[in-house]
Formats: C-alpha cells, structure tokens, sequence
C-alpha cells in the first residue's frame, strides 16, 4: 500500500464511508497547512495508517503514536490564539481520534 | 553626598568589572546547558528505541533485568532534567514532563511486547526528533 488513498480503499464496509471520506479530508486539509506542527502531524499521521495496513505496526504501535501525539497536540492548541485553536484541534487531536477510534480497528481485523 | 566621590566612581567600576563577566557567564552557560540536557534526554529516548527494535522481525533475548536497569536510569535522567528546570521556565518543566511521560509509555509498550517493530521505531523516533527539534529551536 503506498498510499492512503489505497489504504482506505481496502476497508468496504459502507458504514464507515463518511469516516472514511473526513479523515482523507482532514488530512489533505492539514497536509496543506501552513503551520509546521500541524502539517507534520498530518503526514506522520498518514504514515501510520499506511504503516498499519501494510501489516508494519500493530494497533498498539498505532495507539503510542497517537497518544503521544495528542500529548503534544494539547500543549499546542493551547499555544494558538483562542481564534485558531478550535481549527488547530480538529487537524491534529480529532483527526488522530478518528483514525484511531473508525479507522484503524478496520485495518487492522483486515 | 560622598566625601570623595571620584573614588567612590573609581570603585564602583572596578566592582562592575568584576560582576559583568559573572552576569556574561551566567547568560551564556544557562541556555546551552538546557539546550545540552534536552539533548541527552533525546538521546537516551531514541537509543532505547534503536535498542529494543526488533532485529529481523523477531525480539531478541529478553533480559528483564537490564530492561528494568535501563528504564530506571532514563527514568532518573528525566527526573532530574526537570527538577533542575527553575520554576520561572514553567514551559520547559512541562516539556520535560510530557517527554517523561512519552519515555514510560514507550517502556510500557516494550514491557508488553518485548520489541517494537521497525516501522513503529522509525515513526516514533521520527515523532520524538521533531519535538524535541521544535523546543530546541526556540530557546
């Protein structure tokens, strides 16, 4: 799997379809970012989930990652101004609590 | 008013003299010490990873002793980069916090599994270098 287009495309269960198109939006949306975080948050967060459905990490692998990541991504959102935190919020935290909550738990009983 | 002042003058230079360099030094050894303990902190993290990678797929011997030694000194190491954080650099004290935080629960993960794959090592490390790279560009 080399991309996530492919990655997602392997999870056919139509429940998830909505999941599924608003996490590739809102990683394309924070790839184009302008802010250093939030862009590398959302490439290594695509890695992942590439990473997961290749067999290359295991979902507990997945959950370190992105537990580590909402760490750092809490201290950040608090370092925006009030204005942007809410956007900064859903690129990084809500984005990694997607994946890991609809995403991810599909890839991995593939 | 001073009974001699041009005296007076005289010595208070001669007293600024000698503190401006003290107040130099202290400026310029504070910052790149931190800089050279956040380093190490980095260090140690991402050599416990490389160290507990799994060669080949497979988890080598499993030594719980020398993990438990190994956690125990990164442990301090951590511990002790932050008590050494003075109070008024509140936002070093909560980097060193997180880090710490992220340290045990790699180790947990270890713990349970006794390697970590080669893809998660390289995420993490790549995870834990952007960090630290983006607290060490600010100070």
């Amino acid at each position: 799997m080399s991309n996530l287009q492919d990655a997602l495309n392997q999870i056919k269960d139509p429940t998830v379809a909505d999941a599924k198109a608003q996490f590739e939006q809102l990683i394309n949306e924070g790839k184009a970012a302008s802010d250093a975080f939030i862009k590398s948050s959302a490439e290594q967060l695509e890695q992942w989930t590439i990473d997961v459905s290749n067999g290359n990490m295991s979902q507990d692998e997945f959950d370190n990652l992105v537990s580590a990541q909402t760490i750092l991504a809490k201290n950040f959102v608090a370092s925006q101004a009030l204005a942007a935190q809410e956007r900064a919020e859903k690129l990084t935290i809500k984005t990694a609590e997607l994946a890991a909550t609809k995403i991810v738990p599909l890839l991995v009983a593939l | 008013m001073h009974k001699y002042p041009r005296l007076f003058l005289t010595s208070f230079r001669i007293a600024l003299c000698g503190v401006a360099p003290f107040l130099c030094s202290c400026a310029t050894f504070t910052e790149p010490s931190s800089q050279v303990t956040l380093q190490q902190l980095e260090n140690a993290h991402l050599a416990f990873i490389d160290h507990y990678t799994c060669a080949g797929g497979k988890p080598a011997a499993w030594d719980q002793a020398s993990f438990d030694s190994e956690v125990a000194k990164i442990t301090q190491q951590f511990t002790d980069a932050e008590a050494a954080v003075p109070k008024t650099v509140p936002a070093r004290k909560t980097f060193i916090k997180n880090s710490a935080d992220l340290f045990q629960r790699d180790a947990a993960l270890v713990r349970k599994n006794h390697c970590l794959s080669p893809s998660f090592a390289a995420n993490k490390k790549k995870q834990l270098q952007q960090n630290y790279d983006l607290v060490l560009k600010q100070t």
